[in-house]
């Protein structure tokens, strides 16, 4: 397979360019129709299943494991916290505290507290404190893009 | 544990104005005593002052709860009970008996002085601040939502 990228001003396109019926083409075309990679996890029941990433609310780390949380369900993922914050930082997700990250696509609404924290309050009616260390982080990716 | 946790945050906070308050207190009894020739505090002056400090703060933080918005009736309560705990306390309890009329006027201005500052600090500046983050949040993922399709 050969990969060709061209960078102009234009909208993003992509080609996938292939003999009919290619099992390899259709395999990138899934991938890229799927909308971004998938977040391996295990649900309550202990049972594997896909989380996509623009479902999580937050996450957090205690004792050394990672949840996840989504509008209606917990999960425990494989990866750490830094992990996840890395791949999907795309998908909005902002390290707002020492063990706790946060999707930005999720926050309704921010509210300045006293101490130079932040208060973020989720769709789900879950507030989530920007502890003051991270709150100029956050300032500066809001503020400057 | 939720409801411990809650209870513990709401006493942190509470605490922490109580302290503040006692600090204020004391430092001007201090000042008020040091002017006066004295070196000492009763020790009834400062467990008064703890006291009225820490049951306006207990007030405060019914009046002004985190979840709630700074209300106009909000802000007279706070101003009513600020004065009602302090005025109040050092009245009965003669924190500063031997100060002349024109050095408790003093006081009560700056007394109210440091109320309006408290006030506009906690209320009007957070608030200017949150409406701001909040529109920056907004644009924010407006932005996302234009870059990511199928989101």
């Amino acid at each position: 397979m050969e990969l060709r990228v061209e960078y102009g001003s234009e909208a993003v396109e992509v080609v996938v360019r292939g003999p009919q019926g290619s099992r390899e083409v259709e395999r990138i075309v899934a991938l890229l129709q799927s909308g971004s990679d998938k977040l391996w996890a295990l649900d309550e029941e202990r049972q594997t299943v896909a989380v996509s990433p623009n479902s999580i609310l937050w996450a957090e780390t205690v004792e050394d494991k990672t949840f996840v949380y989504t509008r209606g369900a917990m999960y425990q993922a494989a990866c750490s916290l830094a992990a996840l914050e890395l791949r999907w930082e795309g998908a909005g997700l902002f390290r707002c505290g020492k063990s706790v990250v946060v999707n930005l696509n999720a926050v309704q609404s921010l509210r300045s507290r006293p101490g130079g924290r932040i208060e973020a309050a989720l769709e789900s009616g879950e507030r989530i404190v920007i502890s003051r260390r991270y709150a100029p982080a956050l300032r500066e990716k809001l503020l400057k893009g | 544990m939720k409801r411990y946790l809650n209870l513990y945050r709401w006493a942190m906070r509470m605490k922490l104005r109580m302290a503040m308050y006692t600090f204020v207190a004391l430092f001007l009894k201090a000042l008020c005593q040091l002017l006066e020739g004295r070196d000492s505090i009763r020790i009834e002056d400062a467990l008064s002052m703890w006291g009225c400090c820490l049951l306006f703060a207990v007030v405060e933080s019914g009046i002004f709860p985190e979840e709630r918005e700074c209300t106009k009736i909000r802000s007279l309560l706070w101003l009513g009970a600020a004065n009602l705990c302090f005025l109040g306390g050092a009245l009965l309890f003669g924190w500063f008996d031997g100060v002349p009329v024109w050095g408790g006027a003093l006081l009560v201005v700056f007394l109210e002085w440091g109320l309006g500052m408290m006030w506009f600090g906690d209320q009007f500046v957070l608030k200017m601040d949150s409406d701001q983050l909040t529109q920056a949040l907004k644009r924010y993922q407006r932005r996302e939502n234009e870059t990511t399709p199928g989101v």
